[in-house]
């Protein structure tokens, strides 16, 4: 499902965020990424989310070779794989219908089929009873639930977070991961970075540490 | 939520409440060059029609030899009928335009009606109409042509039709056109960076959510709509408000000229926007206000495009 072969990613100065990475996904994993801040974490995430292409070596997500994708397909591309951010990434001013329903509307999707869809999605997510409410009135808990239910939304096949948990007390951070276990007992590839290495202990997955660019399954 | 004109009007209110300010100033500015745009063609469309309307009183006078016999004048006058653009003929003997200089000249020597010594130095003549009068420079060399073929035919002595006139005039409504043509031109430019620098302030605020957006797959032509909508709607509504303001200077005017006696006789000359001109400047200002968003989002490449000129 995902692929890494011989990845360097080299910035201006020069700066190596990426150093010979070498990885495989399989379809159906739940993957933890470890590493300290600026490891090349967020450089890895970007290019699985096609926001930044190799400078040498090949990547693959869901079939798609990031490094010679081209740009008129990229849009194409993301409707396939779905993202959470740390600090959620919702459109303010809207409701949380209106941000879970965006990846289906983005798809043409027919509306009796979206409405369905994003009702079933807020049942999952236990914010059916929020789906009027503007984000902004919303915990930093809730945020991140709507966040994971417009991730998932459009059935993704590949499910990558950045510090999900990142802004949440524990409480919520169990909730989530539960959530996110659930989509990926469902089949969705899921592939997490976090600082937390308690969550990490607890939850017994294959994790990859990143230090200085280069990866190591550990 | 981004696939109808609907949601594009939502945002359009949403940059309003967000950027009352900035937004504001941009309508103000466009509302502004609109009326000047309006003016000058409003200006430029009712002096044309006011040259014209003096352009067909245009007419050419042929004078006749002394010599010349009633046979030879209605042999002149079947030649000159052939020739093109002539419409009508009226002749004009010795003593009939001896009788018109006396009468307009009688309120400047009144005992001139009565001299009857009084010479007659008026020769007999052709008063020549012409088809559609003259407008354009075109028509002042058909007229310049139909001179010379008019005082090459035999019994003509002389031809008149009062040439640096003419020529002045047509030379006038051409540089009318021109620069009205200019001046609007180089509004509209104008106005394409005023709406642009709207859009490109809304951008910068919306970034965020253009990077959502993105990030959830939507296409490039999806994240430009709303912004291209804005710029329309912004265009349009500025281009209706400079008609509403043309509409009151025009009335203004009017009220103006109508109280001049001297001016009040070309009041029936001019008139406002016809239903014509009015959708197509409310069109061209809303086109306007689309072309300015479209060309200052048509660069939008965050994500991908960007890390693509980066590594190059």
């Amino acid at each position: 499902m995902i692929s890494f072969s011989h990845v360097y990613k080299t910035y201006a100065g020069p700066t190596h965020a990426l150093r010979d990475v070498n990885l495989e996904i399989q379809k159906g994993e739940f993957i933890f990424l470890t590493g300290p801040s600026g490891a090349g974490k967020t450089t890895l995430f970007k290019m699985i989310s096609a926001f930044d292409r190799p400078s040498s070596g090949a990547v693959s997500v869901a079939g798609y070779d990031i490094g010679r994708i081209d740009s008129s397909q990229v849009p194409f591309f993301r409707r396939k794989i779905g993202v959470i951010f740390q600090d959620f990434r919702l459109l303010k001013g809207r409701s949380v219908f209106e941000n879970v329903a965006l990846p289906l509307e983005i798809r043409g999707e027919r509306q009796p089929l979206v409405e369905r869809r994003v009702e079933e999605m807020l049942e999952n997510v236990g914010l059916a009873y929020k789906r009027t409410s503007p984000i902004e009135q919303l915990s930093g808990g809730e945020q991140q639930r709507v966040a994971i239910a417009r991730a998932l939304i459009h059935q993704p096949g590949v499910l990558i977070a950045d510090e999900p948990t990142g802004n949440l007390d524990p409480q919520m951070t169990e909730e989530i991961m539960d959530l996110l276990e659930r989509a990926n007992a469902q089949g969705t590839t899921v592939f997490v970075a976090t600082h937390d290495h308690e969550l990490v202990k607890r939850r017994a997955k294959r994790i990859l540490g990143i230090r200085a660019g280069q990866i190591k399954d550990q | 939520m981004t696939s109808s004109i609907k949601d594009d009007l939502r945002s359009f209110r949403r940059s309003w409440i967000h950027h009352t300010g900035m937004q504001l100033a941009t309508f103000t500015v466009l509302t502004a060059t609109f009326v000047v745009v309006g003016f000058v063609l409003s200006l430029s469309l009712n002096l044309n029609r006011l040259l014209a309307s003096w352009g067909d009183t245009v007419t050419l006078t042929a004078y006749l030899k002394e010599e010349v016999t009633t046979d030879r004048l209605d042999a002149l006058r079947t030649e000159i009928e052939k020739l093109p653009i002539v419409s009508k003929i009226e002749h004009t003997p010795r003593e009939a335009a001896t009788e018109r200089f006396k009468s307009q000249m009688a309120s400047y020597a009144p005992g001139l009606l009565e001299d009857s010594d009084f010479a007659n130095p008026f020769p007999a003549s052709l008063r020549i109409s012409l088809v559609g009068g003259v407008r354009t420079e075109e028509d002042v060399k058909t007229l310049e042509n139909l001179a010379k073929q008019i005082g090459a035919l035999s019994g003509i002595e002389d031809v008149s039709y009062g040439q640096s006139w003419v020529q002045n005039y047509s030379g006038f409504v051409a540089g009318l056109t021109t620069s009205g043509s200019v001046m609007m031109f180089i509004m509209l430019i104008g106005g394409l960076f005023v709406v642009g620098n709207s859009i490109r302030a809304s951008i910068a605020t919306r970034r965020e959510e253009i990077e959502i957006l993105e990030l959830i797959g939507a296409t490039a032509g999806m994240i430009r709509r709303p912004y291209v909508t804005e710029g329309a709607f912004m265009g349009f509504l500025a281009s209706v408000t400079a008609l509403a303001i043309c509409f009151g200077l025009h009335l203004w005017q009017m009220s103006l000229l109508s109280s001049n006696v001297a001016l009040a006789r070309i009041v029936g000359e001019i008139s406002f926007f016809g239903a014509f001109v009015t959708i197509a400047f409310t069109l061209t200002g809303t086109a306007l206000g689309a072309l300015g968003a479209w060309l200052t989002i048509r660069k939008l490449n965050h994500g991908w495009s960007a890390s693509q000129k980066a590594s190059a």
